[in-house]
């Protein structure tokens, strides 16, 4: 896994830099690449209040790093992809506040204050999504070739000659045989796990730097899932690029991923590297995620269900700094007495760094009052990690 | 991975093979698939058919019907064939009409009238037929021999493509044509206003320059399209605009006058002419009152003969007085002497037999002796004397031109519209919904009924009005199906990719939403066409333009009379094309409607 800025000469002119690579080049591994800031979306209701769909989310991704963001349908996770791209439909839904900054080609841009038009071009050419459903991500009127060359036209200066050339390329890259006759077929010649290839291959033909992939393998078969995974993490590490990996399979979380946000009614309630949320999960929704999980060894008459878990009380006062009154958000529970909630929306919650590089959602109680919220920053790969774990076990939490 | 040769004979192969890439069938896409569902129903079959043939005639109908002849050659008195001598600005002289004093035989010069000298070219024979072509009709030939090259040829691109370059090289021709056609019946030298001919007498270049500018305006629209991207095309635009200007300038600096005089000339034995199919121009109505309401079959000599024994009674028989009269009255048909005196020898004959003898009996017997003269009227004459076959013919292109063109801007129109509203939603979709349901309220027929009264009496107006109004089916349905589209992950994909508005509403959504339009406006080209039909019978209709529904109101003559010919043949015709185009609609509608799709399967 090395990586390219040991074979870049840092002395080259701005304009090589750029002939050569002008998303890669000088890309500074230390400085996260996409940041969101307290985010926070909400969708008309036609009979009611808007519905609060994400409320402060804070995350960040590095170059290279996949971030699982994980949880419940419904629970914000695409919502935040698509705010990055700003593809939530505009009505109903709105950005109510916060700010997704975004390293476009090493100056900080905010995605969601800049035009359409440079909108247009970090899309696809930058930012890159990979949908749920490979069977119907493809426009099955144009033949794939089609839909690729015409994403490559869009964001590179090539012919439509080369533009083929390259899509070639990447078909060959996700592992398509014969990639000259398949860009002349229709979508509807090839499988789910093929599809999946090609959309893939449109997201990577042009060279984004961010990665969003939206449930990928959801509807895939267990073999293609796998190989499609293999696949990202393969391209991810030629070609230095951070994905957004967004799954509700904690165990394409535990294979994949560098870092594991966790999310929970349009929150962050837990937010850490890998192998730091599955050994010592610290929130007690994190602890019912993976209890929940079946077991093949023991014997037991029922599933534990995560509500088995939540509704403990006790399951609360196992946070590191419980005994200073730091309480685990949960928005069923009743809020601390101690509740000293900042005025605006979502004052009441806050992203607590209970241990180092490990956040956990918390109440705002007096003992986090004057706490300034920052997004969480964690620049943790698993490949990098020289003593990383060489197995995962998520730990068995004490059940009711 | 190599490539394996792909095996033609192989009767099954194994899924190794297929995947090796053995008897993989080359991709079909959506519309060849769409066509070969809609190309495999007989209804399908028999609208279109239908169609073309309408078709052809809209394009070929001024070759096939007209009342100038294809080929005139002059002869001289005892029947020997001479040459015609043209002058440098293409007037055509008859040998024989020339003489000493102006003409100088020797050197094949003329001196005008204004004593300007010219020298005569000899030519065996002359065309009137392609002289007296318009711009339009031109324009249709040349572009159907354009467009059978582009599809046939094979190298010009994939048949989607050719397909392309056609459909967009007659829109832009259509529109040209109309953009100058209205240019020139403002500007043209006859029908100006009369505030303007001075200043069109003062700058002849006017209105050249006029078209010249319009035509490039639409070529300049046209090239700046932006799935016009290939240097050819915009080529191919512009050239198509500027031929179509030049020949509109053309027509405009000599309007040949029409006269169809060709028939008499042939009686006299002046010039030999062959005509085409059908010797009848749409409009050529003959001054005689007893060409008028001839049955199909007719002779055109029949009216000489009629007017050799107009003086005769009706229904008692002549008196020799009388028949010495009309044997008086022959000398001014015009005729040559030897027709002349075999029609004083029969009247003669009458004479000496002294036999009683009735106007239709002499007429019988005078039109059986001119019988090699005349020409056919194969389908009977309306109550003008114009043929009847030669304006169905003619009517074809307005059938087909009034469909095309008023469902084309209706659903330019609604689908843009629709694609609006339909993508937007929210504040958007409730205004444009407002202007669509305002544009329902508003009947088509009466709309058209007013127009007439106040606008020009022009068919580019009635498929406009038409156009506008009946855009809101297309609207409303590309409308419903964007709704459901733009949830579709393929949308959200191509907005994933940064793909600019227009690519996403018209290149991805609308091929996957169109269908119901195609159904739908198959059945508006229909009913515009009826629209037309109606519209004419009533009389408000363009009087300069053939059409089926003007034929159906000719069919009762001024005293009542209904002539059965005049009435079943359009009739036949326009139940015959809006019958077609249902058909293809029902067709359509079976093979693209996904619910039918998936019972027949």
């Amino acid at each position: 896994m090395t990586t390219t800025p040991t074979t870049t000469p840092k002395t080259e002119t701005p304009k090589a830099a750029k002939a050569a690579n002008p998303k890669h080049a000088k890309r500074d591994e230390s400085t996260p690449i996409l940041r969101v800031d307290d985010l926070a979306v909400s969708f008309d209701n036609a009979k009611g209040p808007r519905i609060q769909a994400v409320d402060g989310v804070r995350m960040s991704i590095y170059p290279r790093q996949t971030l699982a963001v994980v949880g419940e349908s419904g629970c914000g996770k695409s919502v935040t992809a698509m705010s990055a791209l700003r593809l939530v439909p505009m009505p109903p839904g709105r950005i109510d506040r916060g700010a997704i900054h975004f390293d476009h080609q090493g100056e900080m841009i905010d995605l969601v204050k800049i035009p359409d038009p440079e909108m247009r071009k970090v899309r696809g050419g930058e930012i890159a999504m990979i949908f749920q459903e490979p069977m119907t991500s493809l426009n099955p009127v144009y033949t794939v070739g089609d839909q690729i060359v015409e994403a490559i036209t869009l964001h590179q200066n090539v012919r439509t000659a080369q533009a083929y050339e390259i899509a070639a390329r990447a078909m060959t890259d996700v592992g398509i045989p014969d990639p000259e006759s398949r860009l002349k077929a229709y979508p509807h010649q090839f499988s789910g796990g093929m599809r999946q290839r090609v959309m893939i291959a449109m997201a990577l033909a042009c060279e984004p730097t961010l990665l969003l992939a939206d449930e990928p393998t959801t509807a895939l078969d267990v073999t293609i899932q796998a190989q499609i995974l293999e696949l990202l993490n393969e391209l991810q590490n030629t070609r230095q690029m951070a994905i957004m990996l967004i799954t509700h399979d904690l165990g394409v979380v535990a294979e994949n991923a560098d870092v594991v946000c966790v999310m929970y009614a349009g929150r962050v309630v837990e937010y850490a590297n890998v192998f730091e949320l599955f050994s010592n999960p610290l929130h007690p929704y994190t602890r019912g995620l993976f209890a929940s999980i079946p077991k093949m060894h023991g014997r037991l008459k029922r599933l534990i269900t995560i509500s088995q878990v939540v509704d403990n009380l006790d399951e609360f006062k196992k946070l590191p700094g419980a005994d200073q009154g730091i309480r685990p958000w949960w928005p069923w529970h009743e809020p601390p007495k101690d509740l000293k909630p900042k005025p605006g929306p979502a004052g009441d919650y806050y992203l607590q760094e209970v241990k180092p590089d490990h956040w956990v959602g918390v109440w705002r109680t007096g003992a986090v009052e004057d706490h300034e919220s920052r997004a969480p920053d964690l620049q943790y790969r698993v490949d990098d990690d020289p003593n990383k774990p060489t197995s995962l076990k998520p730990t068995s939490p004490a059940a009711g | 991975m190599p490539k394996v040769a792909r095996s033609q004979s192989a009767e099954s192969i194994t899924g190794v093979q297929a995947m090796q890439g053995l008897g993989v069938k080359p991709p079909k896409g959506f519309w060849a698939d769409a066509w070969d569902q809609v190309i495999r129903r007989p209804s399908a079959i028999i609208g279109l058919t239908w169609v073309a043939i309408i078709a052809f005639f809209a394009v070929f109908a001024p070759l096939l019907a007209n009342g100038h002849p294809l080929i005139t050659v002059p002869l001289a008195e005892d029947g020997t064939k001479l040459v015609w001598l043209v002058d440098d600005r293409g007037t055509p002289y008859h040998p024989l009409d020339l003489s000493a004093p102006r003409f100088d035989a020797e050197t094949n010069t003329l001196t005008r009238q204004d004593g300007t000298t010219t020298t005569l070219q000899e030519r065996p024979w002359i065309s009137p037929l392609v002289r007296n072509l318009s711009v339009v009709d031109v324009l249709c030939v040349v572009g159907f021999f354009a467009a059978a090259f582009i599809l046939i040829v094979p190298g010009l691109g994939s048949r989607g493509q050719r397909l392309g370059i056609v459909i967009a090289g007659s829109v832009q021709a259509a529109v040209t044509v109309i953009v100058v056609s209205i240019a020139l019946s403002q500007f043209g030298a006859s029908r100006s206003d009369p505030a303007l001919r001075p200043l069109l007498t003062e700058f002849p270049w006017l209105v050249p320059a006029t078209i010249t500018i319009g035509a490039t305006l639409v070529a300049a629209a046209f090239a700046f399209i932006p799935t016009v991207r290939n240097p050819i095309g915009r080529i191919a635009i512009v050239s198509i605009t500027a031929g179509i200007a030049a020949l509109a300038i053309a027509e405009f600096r000599d309007a040949p006058i029409t006269r169809f005089d060709y028939q008499n000339q042939v009686l006299r034995g002046r010039i030999a002419a062959t005509y085409t199919l059908v010797p009848w121009s749409q409009s050529q109505a003959p001054t005689d009152r007893d060409a008028k309401n001839l049955p199909p079959g007719s002779m055109s000599d029949q009216p000489l003969a009629r007017s050799a024994v107009a003086r005769l009674p009706l229904v008692q028989p002549a008196t020799p007085a009388q028949l010495e009269r009309a044997m008086n009255e022959v000398t001014r048909l015009p005729l040559p002497e030897t027709e002349k005196d075999e029609i004083r020898s029969i009247f003669r004959g009458f004479l000496v037999e002294d036999q009683p003898v009735t106007r239709e009996q002499a007429r019988r017997i005078i039109s059986d002796a001119l019988a090699n003269s005349g020409l056919p009227h194969h389908l009977g004459t309306d109550g003008q004397g114009r043929d009847v076959l030669s304006q169905l013919m003619h009517a074809c292109r307005l059938a087909i031109s009034i469909g095309l063109v008023s469902t084309g801007i209706a659903v330019v129109i609604g689908v843009t519209v629709g694609a609006l509203m339909g993508y937007f939603g929210g504040i958007v979709d409730l205004v444009l919904y407002r202007i669509v349901e305002i544009f329902m309220a508003i009947p088509v027929l009466f709309l058209l009924i007013l127009a007439a009264g106040v606008l020009p009496r022009n068919t580019y107006v009635m498929m406009a009005i038409i156009g506008c109004v009946t855009w809101t089916g297309a609207a409303r349905y590309i409308r419903a199906e964007f709704y459901r589209l733009r949830n579709q992950d393929f949308v959200q994909s191509a907005r994933a990719v940064g793909l600019p508005l227009r690519s996403i509403l018209f290149r991805h959504m609308l091929p996957n939403g169109v269908t119901p339009v195609l159904v739908d406006s198959s059945f508006a080209i229909a009913a515009a066409i009826l629209f037309e039909a109606v519209i004419s019978y009533l009389g408000l209709g363009d009087l300069s333009q053939a059409s089926w529904g003007r034929l159906l109101r000719d069919a009762t003559g001024e005293a009542g009379a209904f002539q059965w010919w005049v009435a079943v043949y359009p009739g036949l015709a326009i139940f015959l094309t809006v019958l077609a185009y249902n058909l293809i609609g029902e067709a359509l509608r079976d093979a693209i409607d996904p619910k039918l799709k998936k019972a027949r399967v």
